[in-house]
């Protein structure tokens, strides 16, 4: 593979856009079986009860209804990630509003419903734990009083009740560093719970065999993680159970653990019938996931000339009433908090906790969102204090490749710098950085609107754990690609087609891709943590490596020549080096070896990701669940601003999002990545919260929970594409599903400190929110002067 | 809901006539979804708020989820299943899947009916704003709607006004 | 729950007197997503879809409009209605979503009476008279005194709104609508709807309603006072927005909480009579 394969680098339209297009693509609740049920569940109206006693007979002498299960009708199997906690139906007690207690299985969905509301549950009503000071202070009452008991893979160490992680990072000495900082910025950030909103709700279909095999398919990131806890939770082998992936409408993370599968799989052994439950997008949002709220302090110190010198930080996830992915999301924000600076001393440091709310999970930036927002605002605090450009004093700091990240694992490519001077360049920045004003007589100019133009630079992750996937070469010379990367719609399957044929040299009509299907798919650990290009690619890489050994050696034997004369040419042939004229393709190989010698050419590959480890001599890494993680990703943004002094609504005018994606693979879905990424991150900074009263959630529909529709955003978002490649990945390749929602809500943030002077740190930066801050800010002091203004331009700079 | 039987619904679906079994308080989308096959167009939210129901009804661009089916006795439904062989459709999705606006599909049948409504009745092409405004309630969780914007832009400038005969509803 | 179709407003009065809790389904656009949601259960519904005339829109030659409540939010949006009129056009143009304002109708939005939704105070500060009907036949009553409460109207039960009548619109007239709202087709966080005359840059009447900031639409005869045989400079339209700020009381929710939507109304309030005042100046 010398010169760029012609597949890689361009924008080819997916193979799946036609069905969709069509209406025709099915997802899971398009789905039918024959003699398939259809399921309800009756979620907890109470944030924390014990169940005394629970009435099905109404709902069982309902004509139609095949099955009515509770708690107790469950074996009391819990699964999870790293904490045991989970159940299927509540067993015992309710631990947040919108927890499945009991759950219907009838002949049609009216029927279902309406039996559902037939249970009658009597409860005893629990003090609940509604917040994480609640949850974290002395004498709390614990979320899991069981806690103790679970089973817990690693343990982690737990030293507080409603403690289901604490972590740390931390090099250097923190404690001395300050007295080497000129100037010290201190902060404390909130930030809420964001919904996924994916917009098909979660759906599965159970049933068996008649052998007893159990078949699933589901909306889901990972068949694996979801065959693997259906092994658990219904003590079948795993390989007694098939996990399907119908099309994915939507995901971002809050379908990467398993949620009605366990569920739907007890009601079609109950009833020995196929069962199908799709949430309605009330139940989805009370009972599914949500991205963790958390309270973040900060402290960071610099030099007068703008070098990093340290900086303290602690971080309270509140997970909500599982445990699921939160020790990982704490280890995870906790080893971007340092940003992608090089900063000596740190002190990283977290909890993830219990409390009744909606349990929290994997969304889209996996704890680096939080951590971002107040980690991006410091270092535009302290650009502020020392009247530096913000985006010069990222550059002094920022990370190169060869340098290493905290933990000590060498940074391996970076386009951090070309990222931050790209947008810098793209956007005006430094016309516009000293044009925007925040004066009173800006106000009466623009009828009330001041604009501002902010920056963020920051950090992800591609890699982690297992993947692996299988290239066979059909007949006619034509390939089948095997993986196990769900796509949920951000194009993973056309993207590893697309490195495939790169790897093959073959047109991309040549390549077709199994579906994703446990039975049949090779192991992927999920399509989750920015990991699909990379890791999946990765093995897709080798897999066409092993095919292409197979066919040079078949056209060896063919053309009597040593193996090493034999090259792979564009369009499926192997030929002899040097002799054009002499070539064989790849339809005639494999029929050779299909029928006369060697047998079917098949190739696998498979990886776990086998980055650097941390380096422990050089860090304190406190019960961190993983030893090595993932390939560093890069990106920077500038957004452009206009806050309505009026109302404190902020709107975005323009944004230019610069990602270091190390080789795009297909430019236009990297660029479709990067704004639906930023327009989600968007959502989280300005608009997005769910909300709870005593517990209960006040605005669990699409009514009253908003997301940005076309009119609310501009058309002016452009992504600008860096590519430093990536030693290690797929024709260079990294991760960019997570990066673009990362740097979103810091960017805006600055933004709107420049337009208006003043430094918001709670998320969403809701018009209210604004409004109270330059309310605030005139009322105590109207000449007050903006912190955040950057001196007068220098001439020539 | 409870009470009441289930009855009859005499409509035209994709220009053929179809008696519907309909619940009580059954909608449009439940009789299209279940009863007829149709599943083109999704169930997102039931409320009318996100658009992945949006059809045809009786011309114009409607929300499934919002239309009672005991309702819709004699009104004429086009699903996106209806616009198989529609110009204005098959040049919008040339254009979507061109500019990477299909991602996870679950909003898309939405956005071509109403983009197709859209298309029939104007006789110019819809700029960037008009299209913003009639996808105002189509929402999109993945994409962050330019691409779909700026492919709507260009099927309409090849396809509104354009020698293409739009088929009647 | 059975459904009904009739095709006269007096079969409509009957079969509203023969079943209780009846409720009339006109376009469904809140209530199908309210059944949807378990939030209404009735025994019957009555179609108005067959109920002929009622979907008329009917321009007088005074200039005076008289439009059946049927009539769908789109066809008032596309309308172009004269003078202080456009206050209308310009409430039903940001009502949701085109798919909704397709079926939804007038009078659909006018008797559920949400105070957050955009046609109520349009049609207050438009001066809209309501024709009701029922048993006891035909009466007539104001836009004002036709909101009564939280999602409650001055219809009695069996009765029907059948249509509205608009005023012919002074020469001079203008209106404006403007709403605040998170994201676009949101309810109102909080709406303005205005309606003023206007002589050579004299604004010799004036109408505000607000949206959103009361149990029904908000208007006070002091605010419109305020702006009356003015020149609408700034202090006299402050002390309009101070007047109603004062007397805003607004519901708290996730849009907002009550002392931010009063906080803004002052500055909302200006917006729109700037915006309708523009409408005079600029050449016809």
């Amino acid at each position: 593979m010398t010169a760029t394969p012609d597949a890689i680098g361009k924008r080819l339209p997916r193979r799946d856009a036609a069905d969709k297009l069509a209406g025709a693509a099915r997802y899971t609740d398009d789905l039918t079986r024959p003699g398939m049920l259809h399921a309800a569940i009756l979620g907890s109206p109470w944030p924390s009860a014990r169940i005394l006693a629970i009435d099905t007979a109404a709902a069982r002498a309902l004509p139609g209804v095949k099955a009515v299960l509770t708690g107790a009708d469950l074996p009391a199997r819990r699964w999870g990630l790293f904490v045991y906690d989970e159940t299927p139906l509540a067993a015992g007690v309710v631990r947040y509003v919108g927890e499945p207690v009991a759950a219907v299985a009838a002949t049609d969905l009216a029927t279902a419903r309406a039996a559902a509301a037939l249970i009658e549950v009597d409860y005893e009503e629990l003090a609940p734990v509604l917040s994480i000071e609640e949850a974290l202070k002395d004498g709390a009452i614990p979320v899991h009083p069981d806690f103790d008991g679970y089973e817990k893979r690693p343990d982690l160490g737990f030293e507080r009740v409603n403690e289901i992680a604490r972590q740390e990072f931390s090099e250097g000495d923190v404690e001395s560093a300050w007295g080497n900082c000129d100037v010290v910025v201190e902060g404390v950030y909130e930030v809420p719970s964001q919904s996924h909103v994916y917009l098909e709700p979660v759906s599965a279909i159970a049933e068996f065999d008649r052998a007893g095999k159990l078949t699933v398919q589901s909306a889901n990131q990972s068949v694996y993680k979801v065959q693997a806890t259906l092994s658990r939770a219904l003590d079948l082998p795993m390989s007694n159970i098939r996990v399907a992936t119908p099309a994915i409408g939507g995901a971002f993370g809050g379908k990467s653990g398993v949620t009605i599968q366990p569920l739907v799989a007890h009601l079609a052994r109950a009833t020995g019938r196929p069962v199908r439950l799709t949430l309605t997008r009330e139940e989805d949002f009370m009972a599914m996931r949500r991205r963790h709220p958390a309270i973040v302090r900060v402290r960071t110190g610099a030099k007068t000339d703008g070098t990093l010198v340290a900086r303290d930080l602690d971080i309270v996830y509140d997970g909500g009433a599982y445990a699921e992915d939160s020790p990982a999301v704490l280890g995870f924000g906790l080893l971007m908090a340092r940003g992608p600076y090089t900063i000596p001393h740190c002190r990283l440091r977290g909890r993830a906790v219990y409390t009744n709310r909606l349990r929290a999970a994997g969304f889209r930036g996996y704890g680096n969102p939080q951590v971002t927002f107040a980690t991006e605002a410091q270092i535009d605090e302290l650009a502020g204090r020392l009247g530096l450009d913000p985006v010069e004093l990222r550059l002094k700091n920022a990370v190169e490749a060869g340098g290493r990240w905290i933990g000590g694992q060498t940074i391996t490519s970076c386009g951090l710098s070309e990222c931050l001077t790209e947008a810098r360049d793209a956007s005006g920045w430094t016309g516009k950085r000293h044009r925007a004003g925040a004066g009173a007589g800006a106000d009466a100019e623009t009828g009330g609107k001041r604009r501002g133009i902010g920056v963020s630079a920051f950090a992800h992750i591609c890699g982690l754990l297992g993947t692996s996937a299988t290239v066979r070469l059909l007949e006619d010379g034509t390939v089948t690609l095997a993986t196990g990367a769900v796509d949920l719609g951000q194009g993973a399957e056309a993207v590893l087609a697309q490195i495939c044929a790169g790897a093959l040299d073959l047109d991309i009509g040549r390549i077709n891709s199994a579906p994703v299907d446990s039975d049949a798919a090779p192991y992927n650990w999920s399509t989750g943590g920015s990991r699909v290009t990379y890791m999946a690619g990765r093995a897709v890489v080798q897999a066409a490596g092993a095919v292409r050994e197979q066919i040079v050696r078949h056209a060896a034997e063919l053309f009597e020549c040593a193996p090493a004369d034999i090259e792979i040419r564009p369009g499926g042939r192997a030929g002899i080096v040097g002799v054009p004229e002499k070539e064989i393709g790849f339809g005639d190989i494999s029929l050779r070896a299909h029928y006369r010698s060697g047998g079917p050419i098949i190739g696998s590959g498979a990886l776990v990701y086998d980055g650097e480890a941390f380096d422990t001599k050089e860090a304190l890494i406190r019960n961190y669940p993983f030893e090595r993680i993932g390939t560093y990703v890069f990106g920077a943004h500038v957004v452009e601003v206009e806050v309505d002094t009026v109302t404190g609504k902020v709107d975005i005018l323009r944004a230019w999002m610069a990602h270091d994606v190390g080789r795009a693979i297909n430019p236009t879905e990297v660029e479709g990545q990067i704004q639906g990424g930023f327009v989600q991150g968007a959502g989280y900074a300005l608009l997005e919260e769910l909300l709870w009263e005593d517990g209960q959630p006040i605005n669990p529909s699409m009514m009253d929970y908003k997301v940005f529709g076309a009119l609310d955003l501009p058309l002016g978002l452009h992504p600008i594409i860096v590519e430093d490649p990536e030693p290690s990945g797929p024709f260079g390749a990294k991760g960019i599903g997570e990066p673009p929602l990362v740097g979103a809500a810091p960017a805006i943030a600055n933004a709107v400190a420049h337009a208006t002077g003043l430094r918001l740190r709670t998320l969403p930066m809701t018009p209210e929110r604004v409004l109270d801050a330059l309310d605030a800010a005139a009322i105590r002091d109207p000449e007050m002067p903006a912190p955040d203004r950057d001196p007068e331009p220098t001439p020539g700079a | 809901m409870t009470g009441g039987g289930v009855a009859p619904v005499d409509l035209t679906v994709n220009g053929e006539p179809l008696t519907l079994l309909a619940g009580p308080g059954a909608t449009l989308l439940d009789l299209l979804r279940s009863r007829a096959q149709l599943t083109g167009s999704k169930q997102g939210c039931n409320s009318g708020v996100c658009g992945v129901c949006t059809v045809l009804v009786d011309g114009k661009t409607a929300r499934a989820c919002l239309m009672l089916a005991a309702d819709c006795a004699g009104r004429t439904v086009v699903t996106i299943e209806g616009l198989d062989d529609d110009p204005h459709a098959a040049v919008l999705g040339e254009e979507m899947a061109k500019a990477g606006a299909v991602q996870c599909g679950y909003c898309t049948p939405g956005i071509v009916v109403a983009l197709t409504d859209l298309f029939r009745r104007t006789a110019v092409p819809p700029d960037a704003a008009a299209v913003r405004h009639w996808l105002g309630g189509n929402i999109c969780r993945c994409t962050g709607y330019v691409s779909i914007v700026e492919a709507a832009v260009r099927a309409g400038q090849r396809s509104v006004g354009a020698d293409i005969e739009a088929r009647a509803p | 729950m059975q459904i009904f179709h009739p095709t006269t407003v007096d079969e409509v009065i009957g079969l509203l007197a023969a079943h209780d809790e009846a409720r009339c389904l006109a376009g469904g656009q809140t209530l199908v997503a309210m059944l949807n949601l378990g939030l209404l259960d009735p025994p019957a519904l009555i179609s108005l879809r067959k109920v002929a005339g009622l979907d008329r829109l009917i321009r007088h030659a005074d200039g005076g409009v008289t439009m059946g409540a049927t009539v769908t939010q789109a066809a008032l949006a596309a309308a172009d209605l004269p003078g202080a009129l456009a206050v209308l056009g310009e409430a039903a143009q940001q009502v949701a979503h085109p798919a909704i304002r397709n079926f939804g109708t007038v009078g659909g939005a006018l008797c559920h009476a949400d105070p957050a939704a955009d046609l109520p105070p349009a049609f207050v500060a438009a001066d809209a008279r309501m024709t009701a009907i029922g048993p006891d036949g035909e009466r007539s009553l104001s836009a004002g005194d036709f909101f009564v409460d939280y999602l409650t109207t001055a219809l009695a039960d069996g009765e029907i709104l059948t249509e509205i009548r608009l005023p012919p619109p002074p020469p001079g007239s203008v209106g404006a609508y403007l709403k605040f709202a998170r994201v676009d087709g949101d309810y109102a966080t909080v709406s303005v709807a205005v309606t003023m005359t206007l002589e050579n840059g004299v604004c010799r009447a004036a109408r505000i309603a607000l949206g959103s900031c009361a149990a029904r639409p908000l208007r006070l005869d002091a605010a419109d006072a305020a702006l009356a045989d003015t020149g609408l400079d700034a202090d006299s339209v402050a002390r309009a927005g101070a007047l109603l700020q004062e007397a805003a009381d607004p519901l708290a929710d996730m849009r907002g909480t009550a002392d931010y939507r009063r906080r803004i109304v002052p500055g909302l309030v200006a917006r729109a009579i700037g915006a309708a005042r523009a409408k005079a100046e600029a050449p016809a």
